[in-house]
């Protein structure tokens, strides 16, 4: 046999061609075999951080993802204004993603308590930080928590996610005395109420952080729950804010968050709380912070029948609808808060 | 049996463990040495990988020598390397999650661990396939050696456990023991990766 | 001194070779030309220029001008125990001076202890003279640590910068990095919530041998950079108390005033650069002036001089002679560069609070390419005029 001269063009180019095939059916060969074994680890880290912040710690991977069967019972994925996105996949919903989209997981904690679990993410000192929080059905009480974090100080503020940190928040209100979260997290020794909870010892910007995340995050979550003009599935039947909506069936109506008194109550004081004016069922009247709207801001006849409320925004979604619309009614066009008040 | 086995084979196999070690006295592959060596169980299965990898691209490579075309050998060793690299990246992703999670892109960048590049053109691009193979186990294992080395300390001072689990007992902690954070940074590997060059060296006097 | 000197005289054959104590002939040495200026003279080959002081008397100046800050900062630890306490009214001058000294103390005695330890042990295992550059470093140590650094940390941290930061280079005269610095930054790394965390290491919190007051363990005070670090936007301390020095910080950087009286000894002695010492300070307040107009640092460029260890840092350990540049114009650049650096570490990093370690450090590193670039330039100007000619 010819010795092949190994140095030829026509060769070099048939070798390169050759290996190049070979090695790229190979590795996609490879890759398609393993690829479900790589998803099916990334969801089980997935759940066991979600476990995590259910107070189900150090389970063995074969475990995880029956425990998560039996203790996430249903998952909805939430707009910002607290609409059910339709077919989503709450644990679809990436980290990064969450701000558009708030995915709540429904669910029991270990030792039985019905939950909320809503996914967070922030910034620390170095990169991000995402995190799980549990709380309870009426937003009221704090069940666990689970943090983690990009690459914050090895021995420092890598310490939030160690159980020790995250067990602290058990237990824990989540509102403050004005309705709003004040769950946080401040400097060791510093905190004054049960809703500040100690940081890491030497990583203040990192338990700042996080502090941060929890306080807007869960507000997200609060707002995404109660604010919306529809009924947000299943899910917002938990919620405490629910009965700010006029078509949601609450449950338990009791557990409202409406501290000057439940929303059907003609009595109801809307001082502190702008949404109330909203509802029809609450007189307006009683609004305390009364105040004619400015001049120009609310448009066409409405105005003149407009709640007269300071903050303004109702009157003037009602003084807007100047044209015939969707609901049925002459004067509204598509704007749903507009419809809200017929 | 014999042939297999020979004197020069076995030098093949042994020389990097010791005197011709790749890391302390040729001093490649520094750079995955820093960054995997905190904790002992990442340390243990990237110098695994390592040897995995160096010993069958030394074989393939070995293999398919006289074959090559000279002008694209470069080429050709690096897709071999590539090749295995993913390989062994997938299937660490697959089977062991947590690890490759810790190693993070140090798996894919083996790609450009000198080690590799440095045996193939050096040794099995011109000896025969069994020997090469002994080659990448050796020189894979010496590499292992010194990331077992460093991690051992850098996980015993800087977290206090070994694979995980405490080993410095509590009560140090509560007479005012404090883990040294230093550790857990590449910095101080780097450290540690001269303390071993330093002692070896004191005890192999004709390396100095 | 007579006596002190027949006496060395005495034990001297012992350490002789073939005397019975021989293996310590280096720590003999070291204490005899430390306490007498030795005889030896340069040999008649070659050019030698000598001075009529050696090394270690240029070491003993610094020394005795870190005295007034080490003593300021003894008084500070006990004055600072007071205020925590709320007892200021009930302190004495003395008691606090004294409470001071016993937690300054233990630190010095470790520093010197560990650091000498090594020292004597490296020269008499390389069979060399002892060298005496640690008579600086063992002193700055104690005083560029926050006052409860636990003593194994200060031991394990003075071992580590000897050994890798000195003795691998070669010993004195030969280390890169300053050596002091390069223990801070050990334990700055190694253990950071014992340097900087939670501010409960800036203030003693319990008394000794008597003196001094309980602290509640809920107190916590943070140095002036550490409350702009964590979003203050204003100090809690005034302007004149942190010139004068009481205010929370390493025990000997807090004062402006006791660093100022070592400067004058240092530069009316010629000791220290006074090149490097000016530029340091016009870069920093350059910088902080253009951080605090650009609305990035509340801080004005005075409090960015005065507080932390810009003074300290500047003064004792930026004019090393040994790590810092040599050559007369790279002097200007290194020390601007310390100052430029310091401040935008402290402002733009938001982990650190405090730059000066750092950026001497990363200076110290630089200044051999500075004097190489300075060297280089003389050279080709030289040559150019010698050509021209």
């Amino acid at each position: 046999m010819a010795k092949i001269n190994t140095n030829s063009n026509v060769y070099t180019i048939c070798y390169a061609a050759i290996m190049v095939v070979l090695v790229a059916f190979l590795l996609a060969f490879v890759s398609s075999a393993l690829k479900p074994a790589q998803d099916a680890n990334v969801a089980i880290d997935k759940k066991s951080q979600i476990l995590a912040s259910l107070n189900v710690r150090g389970l063995a991977k074969s475990e995880v993802e029956a425990k998560y069967d039996a203790l996430i019972q249903e998952t909805c994925v939430l707009t910002p204004d607290g609409q059910v996105v339709e077919g989503a996949d709450a644990f679809e919903v990436e980290t990064k993603e969450i701000g558009d989209k708030y995915p709540v997981y429904k669910a029991k904690t270990a030792d039985g308590a019905d939950a909320l679990v809503f996914p967070l993410k922030g910034r620390g000192l170095w990169g991000g930080l995402w995190g799980y929080v549990a709380v309870t059905p009426d937003l009221q009480k704090v069940l666990g928590a689970y943090f983690d974090h990009e690459s914050e100080t090895a021995g420092l503020g890598a310490l939030i996610k160690e159980a020790k940190f995250q067990e602290q928040f058990i237990g824990r209100p989540v509102m403050g005395e004005d309705g709003k979260v004040a769950l946080t997290v401040v400097k060791k020794g510093a905190s004054e109420t049960e809703t500040q909870v100690d940081g890491v010892t030497g990583a203040t910007l990192t338990s700042k952080g996080v502090g941060e995340m929890l306080l807007t995050g869960i507000q997200q979550y609060v707002d995404a729950l109660g604010g919306g003009a529809q009924p947000a599935g299943e899910c917002c039947e938990q919620a405490a804010k629910c009965c700010d909506k006029p078509d949601c069936k609450c449950a338990e109506k009791k557990q409202c968050a409406c501290k000057d008194g439940s929303c059907g109550d003609p009595a109801c004081n809307c001082a502190s709380d702008a949404k109330c004016c909203a509802r029809e069922e609450c007189p307006c009247a009683t609004c305390e912070k009364t105040e004619p709207c400015a001049k120009g801001e609310c448009a066409g006849e409405a105005a003149e029948g407009a709640h007269k409320c300071k903050s303004g925004s109702d009157c003037c979604k009602s003084g807007k609808c100047d044209k015939s619309g969707s609901c049925g009614k002459p004067g509204c066009d598509g704007d749903k808060a507009c419809c809200g008040h017929k | 049996m014999s042939q297999l086995f020979s004197k020069a084979n076995m030098e093949a196999l042994t020389n990097p463990l010791n005197l011709n070690n790749p890391v302390v006295v040729q001093v490649l592959g520094i750079c995955s040495a820093l960054a995997v060596t905190a904790q002992l169980e990442p340390a243990i299965v990237m110098g695994l990988s390592v040897t995995i990898i160096t010993a069958f691209s030394n074989l393939i490579i070995s293999l398919i020598r006289n074959s090559i075309p000279n002008r694209i050998r470069i080429i050709v060793q690096l897709v071999v390397v590539a090749a295995l690299v993913t390989i062994v990246s997938q299937v660490l992703k697959a089977f062991a999650y947590d690890v490759s999670v810790q190693l993070s892109v140090y798996v894919g960048l083996i790609i450009t661990n000198c080690i590799l590049m440095g045996r193939l053109e050096a040794f099995a691009m011109m000896n025969k396939p069994w020997p090469s193979f002994l080659d990448g186990i050796g020189n894979g294992i010496g590499y292992a050696i010194i990331l077992v080395i460093v991690g051992f300390f850098r996980e015993l001072l800087g977290a206090g456990t070994l694979f995980g689990c405490q080993v410095i007992p509590q009560w140090c902690y509560d007479h005012g023991y404090v883990n040294n954070g230093m550790m857990t940074m590449p910095a101080m590997s780097l450290i540690i990766v001269g303390i071993v060059i330093w002692a070896h060296r004191a005890y192999n006097k004709d390396l100095q | 001194m007579n006596s002190l000197r027949k006496f060395f005289d005495k034990i001297k054959p012992n350490f002789e070779e073939g005397g019975k104590l021989h293996a310590f002939r280096s720590l003999y040495d070291g204490f005899d030309t430390f306490a007498f200026v030795p005889n030896a003279t340069a040999g008649r080959a070659g050019t030698h220029v000598h001075d009529a002081i050696d090394s270690k008397r240029i070491m003993s100046l610094v020394v005795i001008a870190l005295v007034p800050a080490l003593l300021f900062g003894m008084y500070n630890v006990g004055y600072q125990n007071a205020l925590a306490a709320g007892q200021l009214e009930n302190a004495t001058f003395w008691g606090m001076f004294w409470f001071g000294f016993l937690a300054v103390l233990p630190k010095l005695i470790v520093s010197y202890i560990v650091g000498l330890g090594i020292e004597f042990t490296v020269a008499q295992w390389k069979n060399e003279e002892i060298h005496e550059g640690f008579l600086v470093s063992g002193i700055i140590i104690p005083m560029i640590v926050p006052v409860n650094t636990p003593l194994w940390m200060l031991a394990i941290a003075t071992a580590f910068a000897v050994i890798f930061a000195k003795e691998i280079f070669g010993g004195t005269g030969m280390n890169i990095f300053n050596v002091a610095l390069i223990t801070r930054a050990f334990l700055f790394f190694s253990y950071p919530s014992s340097m900087t965390g939670d501010d409960t290491v800036w203030v003693a919190q319990h008394t000794i041998c008597g003196l001094g007051f309980d602290v509640p363990d809920t107190f916590s005070a943070a140095t002036p950079l550490g409350e702009i670090a964590a979003g203050a936007s204003a100090l809690s301390t005034s302007l004149c108390d942190q010139v004068c020095g009481f205010i929370p910080g390493s025990i000997g950087e807090t004062s402006v005033i006791a660093i100022a009286l070592g400067a004058c000894l240092l530069l009316w002695t010629g000791v220290a650069s006074w090149k490097i010492m000016l530029s340091v300070f016009v870069g920093g307040a350059l910088t902080g002036w253009l951080y605090n107009a650009t609305g990035l640092s509340p801080l004005t460029p005075l409090q960015h001089i005065v507080l932390g260890g810009f003074c300290f840092g500047a003064v004792f350990m930026a004019t090393d002679p040994v790590t810092s540049a040599r050559t007369e114009g790279g002097k200007w650049i290194y020390g601007l560069l310390i100052g430029f650096v310091a401040v935008t570490v402290r402002v733009l990093n938001p982990g650190y609070p405090e730059g000066m370690m750092l950026a001497i450090l990363l200076m110290n590193l630089f200044a051999p390419l500075i004097d190489y670039c300075f060297v280089s330039r003389n050279i080709s100007r030289r040559a150019k005029r010698a050509n021209s000619k």
